[in-house]
């Protein structure tokens, strides 16, 4: 039951994160050209669409980097790992998920902070109605996204050397 | 504190993602000298006030597309056809094929395993020995790297706060003339090969016709930019939705219900490098803050007092930081720190992009840890030492290359000086 | 220099690129205030912008990794929206007009930095900015038809723009020397000085003589790191600034006469504007102010600043404007 409705939470979100990095990839792409289109066969151009796809880079590439963490594709200097037997280094790997778990939960507290601080202060800035603290709001969700994913790596790494390797359910989230 | 650094460079050795190692290196480090955390989040949104960085996501995801369709196929079916009558013509072939395939897609291993596939055994047909076969196609993987539209090229730009515009520029002579030498030395090998030569024929026609609709990519790239019709990110764009559009509904040789698949996993590769670009901001604002890059240049030049002996030790150091990391990695930790110490010297900026990525190419190609010879070793199911005795001539004339790159900063910097 | 720390350490940041005429004075007047103060007031100056831009300088404030920064009025000016009343195009003409509106709002605006935990010790100038394009234009339809480049942050001059039925690209400005290079904007507004330090002038050969405006910006601190200095301090920090800061208007304003004689010996040319479209562009920003007052800036920043103006220094009212 549990290991049901993990999975079909996990299948929603995983959903709704593609669904959206689809989109900004389109829309990025769309609106970058009807710029050009605008500006040198019309003379015109719409004025909040280059910042506004400044902050849609940063959305994708922070969504981005949380599907990374799902399909555990980030960029690592891995020298060691060759040299450890095989029973230790599972191990050794639920140790580092754990630690880059805390640095995410680190990073997503900072990004409250930071988030906050820009809705109390955060002065004029606004895309399209957006205020900064709004447009900036993908770093909390990111780095607490990729946080818990390292958590839920963790605790699959820890079942799956207890248990030789089953317990598929939640070993890809 | 020193302590938790410590362990966090050890934990990093374990395969920690890299953004998660430089963060916490970041996070201590201000902690440590007592500057809110948020600090860190602060320098990561300055992310969304640099405008080049939309050409990332957008040349990743048309290199994706491009490597995922059948292009490298008619490319090389084209070259061949034009290329074939040369002595030493597949092994030509092979180098102008994956360099600009490499261009297009990265060098994430794309071109070794795209490529390579089709390149090796025709090579071996042709009666090319497999030492060179092997070494010609390790040392390609990484070919290219200087030509627009390369992302390490734009990240290097994006990170020294270059203009990217010039850099495409100014990597392309640097880039010819690795071709140019390892060219000659494959035209070399061809007539010792005693190769057949394929003539010109009506299949010339045919192959140039079939590789139409991706023969005026580099057109767009360039000419868009330089004809002043766009920007590099928006060149990005137009050059994302025209292969979108020749891949998809021209060639179709990509599904339409494929292409979210492929979206997702562009935009994964592409948060990749974000988040370590990101993290990397706000380790080098530590520095910045710190005021380490005044100080190190001060100490540097206590020592060193020629820009010549500077750039020959530069070189020294990024072999051994290509040979070791990977080129974003690699990029990303070692050019905030670099840049500011270049400048002292008076070194063009430009020129040192060059310098950097021509050194980081030749380390994917290095003993004992290049990416290319693991990806080769795998693809071609040979031991890499027998893949480092293969790469080594190739090494040689990179090197040389390298040598010249950086002694002559007019073969980097003559072509930039149409773009003023 | 000073052996021991700084009881009072201050590290500030700006855009200002090493070796300018206001990182000089900046540099000056830290090194009297060091002096003056035995050293217990050090300062640590970050220049050309490696602590980001006028936005991620007032963050870094905000949390205290700087204590104060030399902003652009259109950077600062998303905190303090009154500051940008004197970018107003075509407001001001002279020097004359612009010291009388300066130190009749300098008050108003010290206040208003105040109230946003922010205190406004001096205020810089790039100077007057003209009109700068790669072609001659006399008229407000040739102007409509260039390419013509806006601060991306700067809502007074962008609005105008539109006004006028320009559309204007925004751009930053690091990227303005690029894009004026490749053709995607023809027409730039900058200071003389400006014009050969970021080496737009290289691009842009025609200057219409009338000023579109002026640009100035403001040394800022953090109020929290200020009020922390004892009373004597704060005198000592005024009285320099006073001091250094006057001296750096008058060497900006020197630059700019300078760098005038050093574009027309590089072949720039000057071009006057056509009377009726002059026109058209006054009674046009008259829209652009209305449309804008209380909205953008204040109504009364706005009436303050006229009423600076019409106080003719000699006593003559000045005509137009
Ligand atoms: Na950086
Ligand atoms: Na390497």
């Amino acid at each position: 039951m549990i290991v049901a409705g993990w999975r079909k939470t996990t299948k929603v979100l995983h959903f709704v994160e593609d669904t959206l990095l689809s989109l900004l990839l389109v829309v990025m792409i769309v609106l970058a050209c009807l710029q050009i289109l605008l500006r040198d066969f019309f003379a015109t151009g719409l004025a909040w669409a280059d910042p506004l796809l400044r902050y849609m880079v940063l959305w994708a590439g922070l969504l981005g980097a949380a599907v990374a963490t799902r399909m555990d594709k980030h960029i690592a200097i891995d020298l060691v790992s060759h040299l450890v037997p095989e029973r230790i280094l599972g191990w050794l790997r639920v140790v580092a998920h754990l630690f880059s778990m805390a640095v995410c939960l680190v990073l997503a507290y900072a990004a409250v902070v930071f988030v906050g601080d820009e809705a109390a202060y955060g002065g004029g800035q606004t895309i399209l109605g957006f205020a900064s603290w709004q447009l900036n709001l993908i770093f909390p969700m990111a780095f607490g996204l990729m946080g818990l994913r390292f958590l839920v790596a963790a605790v699959a790494g820890v079942f799956r050397i207890l248990q030789g390797g089953s317990l598929q359910a939640i070993n890809h989230d | 504190m020193q302590i938790l650094k410590i362990l966090t460079i050890g934990l990093a050795l374990l395969g920690s993602p890299l953004f998660v190692v430089i963060s916490a290196l970041a996070l201590l480090s201000f902690y440590g000298v007592g500057v809110d955390l948020s600090v860190v989040i602060i320098e990561m949104s300055r992310l969304a006030e640099t405008p080049m960085l939309l050409s990332l996501p957008l040349f990743i995801f048309a290199g994706t597309l491009l490597s995922e369709s059948r292009a490298p196929k008619r490319m090389l079916a084209m070259s061949q056809a034009l290329l074939g009558w040369l002595p030493g013509g597949l092994a030509v072939i092979s180098l102008v094929v994956c360099a600009v395939f490499t261009a297009f897609t990265g060098a994430s291993g794309v071109t070794i395993f795209a490529l390579g596939g089709i390149l090796y055994p025709a090579l071996l047909k042709d009666h090319y020995s497999e030492r060179f076969s092997l070494g010609l196609l390790t040392t390609s993987g990484s070919l290219g790297l200087l030509f627009p539209p390369s992302l390490p090229l734009i990240l290097y730009g994006v990170i020294a706060e270059t203009r990217i515009d010039q850099l495409f520029l100014a990597g392309i002579l640097p880039g010819l003339l690795m071709l140019v030498l390892l060219g000659a030395y494959s035209i070399k090998k061809g007539v010792a090969a005693k190769e057949k030569r394929a003539p010109v024929s009506g299949q010339a026609l045919k192959a140039l016709r079939d590789a139409a609709w991706e023969l005026p990519l580099p057109v767009i790239v360039l000419g868009g930019i330089y004809g002043g019709i766009f920007v590099a990110g928006e060149a990005a764009a137009v050059t994302a939705l025209y292969v979108l559009v020749v891949e998809v509904f021209i060639y179709r040789d990509i599904e339409f219900r494929r292409l979210p698949k492929i979206m997702v996993t562009s935009m994964a590769l592409f948060g990749g490098i974000l988040v370590v670009l990101a993290a990397s901001m706000a380790s080098t604002n530590f520095l910045v803050d710190q005021e380490v890059p005044t100080r190190l240049f001060e100490l540097i030049r206590e020592h060193i007092s020629s820009k010549y002996t500077f750039l020959l030790l530069l070189n020294l150091f990024l072999l051994l930081v290509g040979a070791m990391l990977d080129i974003f990695s690699a990029l990303v930790l070692v050019v905030p720190i670099i840049v500011p110490i270049a400048q002292g010297y008076g070194v063009d900026l430009t020129h040192l992009g060059i310098i950097f990525l021509t050194n980081l190419q030749i380390g994917y190609c290095t003993p004992p840890v290049g990416l290319n010879l693991f990806l080769a070793g795998y693809r071609f199911e040979k031991p890499l030492v027998q893949l480092y005795a293969a790469t080594l001539p190739f090494l040689l004339l990179l090197l040389a290359a390298l040598a010249i790159i950086t002694y002559f900063p007019w073969l980097s910097l003559w072509l930039t000086r149409f773009a003023g | 220099a000073w052996s021991k720390r700084p009881k009072y350490l201050f590290k500030i940041a700006t855009l200002a690129p090493e070796g300018s005429v206001w990182v000089k004075h900046f540099e000056n007047f830290t090194r009297e205030i060091a002096e003056k103060s035995n050293g217990e007031i050090g300062f640590k100056i970050y220049m050309g912008g490696v602590m980001g831009d006028d936005r991620a300088m007032y963050r870094k404030m905000r949390i205290g990794q700087l204590q104060g920064g030399g902003f652009t009025m259109t950077g600062i000016s998303e905190v303090v929206p009154d500051f940008r009343v004197m970018g107003i195009p075509f407001l001001m003409k002279t020097y004359d007009e612009v010291d009388r509106v300066s130190k009749s709002l300098f008050p108003i605006f010290q206040k208003e930095f105040a109230d946003n935990g922010l205190v406004l010790l001096a205020m810089t100038e790039v100077g007057f900015i003209y009109t700068m394009s790669t072609e001659p234009m006399t008229t407000l339809a040739e102007l409509r038809r260039r390419k013509c480049w806006a601060p991306d942050n700067d809502l007074v001059s962008r609005a105008y723009l539109e006004d006028l039925g320009v559309t204007p690209v925004p751009l930053a400005i690091p990227d303005v020397l690029p894009s004026l290079q490749t053709g995607l904007i023809n027409t730039v507004f900058n200071g003389f000085y400006g014009s050969i330090i970021m080496q737009w002038f290289t691009s842009t050969k025609y200057i219409i003589d009338v000023p579109f405006g002026y640009a100035y910006g403001g040394l800022v601190f953090s109020k929290e790191a200020y009020d922390k200095l004892p009373p004597d301090y704060v005198v000592l920090m005024r009285e320099q600034a006073e001091k250094h800061f006057a001296g750096l208007l008058v060497d900006t304003r020197k630059s700019n006469d300078e760098a005038f004689s050093v574009l027309l010996a590089k072949g720039a040319q000057m071009v006057k504007p056509d009377n009726g479209s002059l026109d058209m562009l006054h009674q046009q920003r008259a829209v652009t102010v209305e449309r804008l007052n209380g909205n953008v800036f204040s109504k009364e920043i706005y009436d303050a600043a006229i009423r600076a103006l019409e106080q003719g220094g000699d006593g003559k009212t000045v005509q137009s404007r």
